[in-house]
């Protein structure tokens, strides 16, 4: 028990992630993330996907069954009588991944506004020459 | 013989005392401390350490010196002076220190009964397991499947034999059940290792039985804690209690109706002793975890130990305070590595 109980020989050399980050494009062409939870399955995606852009069609594809109704929480992997400064860390971590992937979409949005900042400086420069 | 202790006792371990005195005299000192707080690099407190007891002990260390480097090395040189106490000492003594080892046993055979269900490889985890709980049959142990498996093929021969007797019920040997054999193991070892002490009686015992009777309590005060929101019921949580602390019958009944921390610390405000220790952790991330606490209430105990002559305790008290030592260095030496000084003065004062 304690912090000497816990170390890289309890995980497993492969895991299987429990939650993905997955990207999909909104209507103004701008890429948006979005955290999606492997086991639970929004009917339009397709479940766990890589960081490439997927275009939303019509048509939605069958999800594939799932072979595990819940994965297994991963503290499990260290025992059950975990340290207490585990758990809380795991909670931590929990609450910052969602703010990290919103901190990536406002990011991507805050890169795309000021690309068009600096498209229309150059346009208003070009005119000012133009008209010079 | 009530009281002989002081004509008796020299005859046989006078020797070993006086060198474990010797070596308690080189623990690292209050002003050791603050130097190792003050490098910059692991290689600045390679080279403080070399003005202590330690002296050139990561000499042949090959760059870059990492802390797990620095954890061997310090545990290597803890287990050879154990050794040589082990190997020069007689009965009672011997009996006693092989009680000591029992304990970092049952870790090395958790160790490879988790790494068995991962499927990781015998030879990493034979390296992974603590020196000084190693014993000869500890290859065979990742083939056992159930705990009674487990006792008849491989352990019957070792001194953790007698503490399996309640442990042959569970049947499969999956994560649930390799913490609660730990714990059950555990329980019989610490109250086996009280009632030697007890029997020994004369200044062992009087020094002993405290200290093994608050080692009881804390781990039934961390399982406790531990086990709230997991799957353990109440009574599968009080039957790994050790019994032999001074919350008693009445005080682990409770302890096993808690369901948080508040219902807790309500516990053990029937308890002097452990009342202040209980109000001095702080919540969350700051302040001092329970753990802490123990710890700090550990070191006092272990360093009054050594107020009293002619028994076998400073042998006890001398490995956990050099332990004690490593946990401290090694937090120092984390704090350092990964550039965050803000928590580096949470190390434990010994000295």
């Amino acid at each position: 028990m304690g912090a000497k109980s816990v170390g890289p020989l309890q995980y497993a050399s492969r895991m299987e992630p429990q939650v993905c980050v997955c990207t999909n494009e909104a209507q103004n062409g701008l890429q948006k993330f979005r955290v999606l939870r492997s086991g639970s399955q929004i009917p339009e995606e397709v479940g766990p996907c890589e960081a490439a852009l997927r275009r939303r069609k019509g048509l939605t594809r069958i999800p594939e069954p799932e072979p595990f109704s819940a994965s297994p929480n991963p503290l499990n992997w260290f025992g059950i009588l975990v340290p207490h400064s585990l758990r809380q860390a795991q909670a931590s971590f929990q609450e910052g991944l969602q703010l990290a992937v919103d901190m990536a979409s406002l990011q991507i949005q805050i890169n795309w506004g000021q690309s068009q900042l600096r498209g229309l400086q150059e346009k208003l420069k070009q005119l000012g020459l133009g008209a010079a | 013989m009530l009281g002989s202790a002081e004509l008796s006792f020299n005859v046989d371990h006078g020797y070993l005392e006086g060198l474990v005195r010797g070596c308690k005299a080189g623990l690292l000192t209050q002003q050791d401390y603050l130097n190792l707080v003050q490098c910059e690099t692991l290689e600045d407190l390679k080279v403080h350490l070399q003005t202590t007891d330690y002296g050139n002990f990561l000499a042949d260390q090959t760059n870059p010196l990492t802390v797990s480097k620095i954890d061997m090395e310090m545990r290597k040189k803890l287990c050879g002076e154990f050794e040589y106490f082990r190997n020069h000492s007689l009965e009672p003594l011997s009996t006693f220190f092989t009680y000591m080892t029992c304990g970092y046993m049952i870790d090395n055979v958790v160790l490879l009964l988790s790494g068995a269900l991962q499927k990781k490889s015998v030879r990493d985890l034979l390296g992974r397991c603590h020196p000084l709980g190693r014993f000869s049959e500890m290859e065979a142990v990742n083939i056992a499947e159930t705990p009674s498996d487990l006792f008849h093929a491989v352990l019957v021969e070792t001194p953790l034999a007698p503490f399996f007797q309640d442990c042959m019920s569970e049947n499969t040997l999956d994560e649930l059940n390799i913490e609660v054999l730990r714990n059950k193991l555990y329980k019989s070892y610490l109250e086996a290792f009280h009632n030697f002490c007890k029997d020994h009686g004369d200044v062992t015992a009087e020094v002993m039985c405290p200290i093994l009777e608050f080692e009881a309590d804390r781990r039934a005060f961390i399982i406790t804690l531990n086990s709230f929101g997991t799957e353990l019921s109440r009574d599968a949580r009080e039957a790994l209690y050790p019994t032999c602390g001074r919350l008693g019958p009445e005080g682990l009944r409770l302890l096993a109706q808690a369901e948080d921390f508040e219902q807790m610390k309500r516990v053990a405000d029937h308890y002097e002793v452990y009342k202040p220790l209980l109000e001095a952790v702080g919540d969350g991330s700051a302040g001092k975890s329970l753990e802490d606490v123990f710890y700090e209430q550990e070191v006092k105990m272990n360093v009054l130990a050594f107020s009293r002559q002619f028994h076998c305790g400073v042998f006890y008290a001398y490995t956990k305070l050099r332990e004690q030592e490593m946990r401290n260095v090694v937090w120092i030496a984390e704090c350092i590595s990964q550039r965050h000084r803000t928590k580096i003065n949470s190390y434990i004062p010994i000295l």
